[in-house]
């Protein structure tokens, strides 16, 4: 299998990795996909921290996994 | 003999048998003392005084009658999202259906079969998840301690009640440490059994692959007599130790990873020396990371719980308090493969807790890294969160019992926890009851004097306190 290397304008700069890089644009459109487009117009706030916090628990897990298991091939999956 | 409030299950299970004590007498006492002081804690949601009375008198003929079984006239809460026949089961919340209950849920069942009396139901977070919400109908529960102070989560009701004192007896569930929360925070103990060990039908769900059931108290004796009724034995003994245990320490998880207050590492220390010098062996271990249990824990647990919430949030997403509903939206997030990926691990992180109990009998870990907090400080309540020690079990399925150890400078209650094998909570309790005899920081069966920390206001029953029959107003007109 190739090793897949991002080109550098779709990398995160070094201090918002395992941070959300998710706008509020992009989250408006996480939650309309989810079908909670109410949920998100009515509480914008919960909706952005709630993504936050789902994505430092998943980056969290992911670093367990390979801590637990370097080789493991679960690796969990993005939305 | 001491005030009726006062006594331990076992205590008034030996005076009712005994015949020195009536059971109306006794429920007339709790009433009493609830009506007295409940407007202060707000620890009830629904007071059953009427059914309480009227079971309490059927059980004083059958004094004459029958053998007196395990829990003859011993009076019990239950938590407001465990069914009881006839009440509607709030969830201490706005989007929960406007259901009565057409049953009792097997655990209370098993109460009023080994004789208990059911006498009313205990505030809770929110769904047993949100936090201290205060824009939702019902007040949160406050510290018998310090009112001003938070009574844990999420079984908060119970363990304030407990500690004020309303009943020897209450029940609470566990899926993220929330009855061994408020049993630190209140000083009383509680028992977080193996999951599955006690049936969790007719009680609302929070996260199926993790939610339990268990008995809230002032003693280990207490619990372990009330977890054998629970788990079928009809001998409702509790059982005891006849030797000095070996422990487990795991330092680790929370030394290390964890932010922790002098108070909670001077007392575990202080406990720690009193069972060394009582004969316990202590031994270091390593298990796998706090943070790897609490990845994992969390986010099985939102993902389960938005599944049974999803409709709601799809719908009607204001129902909810803001706690809660940020909480929920967070399992919405959490795809197929991240929630996999977690199952896997949290195989492996079992083994490993498995692995630090071989040969030991059992693990001991503080409850919490922090003591209780004030309740309305916002920033503490979320330092409080981060400092929980407690969802290890709930990944794993292994069973804990929590119990107090003594007081923070601030006058709060600490507490330790006891993880046992799993389906040997008897011996769990075992090595409790041992725990407990030989800590010098704390007296078993330890509460707060009331009348000081309450301000007495006699007829709250009546006014102050949210009912049921005003949730069910509340929701129906919610609903429509």
């Amino acid at each position: 299998m190739k090793n897949i290397t991002l080109p550098a304008t779709k990398r995160l700069p070094t201090e918002m990795r395992g941070k959300n890089p998710i706008d509020g644009a992009e989250s408006r459109e996480i939650y309309e996909r989810l079908d909670l487009t109410e949920a998100f117009e009515r509480f914008p706030v919960d909706c952005v921290m709630a993504l936050q916090r789902a994505h430092g628990l998943k980056q969290a897990l992911r670093t367990c996994l390979l801590e637990f298991d370097p080789q493991s091939k679960i690796s969990g999956g993005e939305q | 003999m001491s005030s009726l409030p006062d006594l331990t299950l076992f205590e008034a299970r030996n005076a009712l048998g005994e015949g020195d004590l009536c059971p109306v007498e006794y429920v007339e006492a709790l009433l009493s003392r609830i009506d007295t002081y409940d407007g202060t804690f707000h620890a009830l949601l629904d007071v059953a005084a009427d059914k309480a009375l009227s079971v309490a008198k059927n059980l004083k003929k059958q004094r004459y009658i029958n053998k007196l079984p395990p829990l003859f006239g011993i009076p019990f809460l239950v938590k407001d999202i465990i069914d009881v026949e006839g009440s509607i089961t709030t969830c201490q919340s706005r989007a929960s259906s406007n259901r009565l209950a057409d049953k009792n849920a097997e655990c209370v069942q098993r109460l009023v079969d080994s004789g208990a009396i059911y006498l009313g139901k205990t505030s809770l977070y929110e769904f047993a998840l949100g936090g201290p919400d205060f824009d939702e109908p019902w007040p949160p529960a406050r510290n018998p301690w310090n009112p001003d102070f938070t009574p844990g989560s999420s079984s908060s009701g119970s363990g304030a009640a407990l500690a004020a004192k309303f009943a020897p007896l209450a029940m609470g569930t566990d899926t993220g440490g929330s009855i061994r929360s408020p049993a630190m925070m209140n000083g009383v103990v509680g028992l977080k059994p193996t999951f599955d060990r006690l049936p969790t039908e007719g009680l609302f769900p929070l996260a199926p692959s993790m939610d339990t059931v268990g008995p809230m108290a002032r003693t280990v004796q207490d619990v372990g007599i009330a977890f054998s009724c629970l788990a079928g034995n009809s001998s409702g003994a509790s059982p005891k130790m006849g030797r000095a245990p070996r422990l487990a320490r795991l330092d680790h998880l929370w030394r290390e990873e964890l932010s922790t207050e002098i108070d909670v590492a001077y007392l575990f220390d202080t406990a720690m020396d009193d069972l060394e010098l009582a004969g316990a062996t202590l031994i270091y271990r390593r298990s796998a990371s706090m943070k790897s249990f609490n990845s994992v824990g969390w986010l099985t647990l939102f993902a389960e719980a938005f599944q049974i919430h999803r409709d709601t949030l799809k719908r009607c997403p204001d129902r909810f308090g803001n706690t809660v509903r940020e909480m929920l939206l967070r399992g919405a997030h959490v795809s197929a493969a991240d929630y996999t990926a977690a199952q896997h691990l949290r195989g492996a992180l079992t083994n490993s807790i498995d692995e630090c109990l071989h040969d030991v009998d059992g693990i001991i870990l503080p409850v919490s890294t922090a003591p209780p907090c004030e309740l309305e400080d916002k920033d503490a309540m979320a330092d409080l969160t981060a400092a929980s020690v407690r969802v290890i079990c709930n990944v794993t399925g292994h069973p804990a019992l929590a119990l107090p150890i003594g007081l923070s400078s601030k006058g709060l209650p600490l507490g330790i926890q006891i993880i046992g094998r799993k389906y040997e909570e008897e011996h769990m309790i075992a090595v409790g009851s041992w725990v407990q005899e030989k800590i010098r920081t704390w007296s078993a069966g330890n509460c707060p004097d009331v009348s000081k920390t309450a301000p007495q206001r006699v007829g709250s029953l009546q006014t102050d306190l949210p009912k049921n029959t005003q949730c069910d107003g509340l929701i129906s007109q919610t609903l429509s």
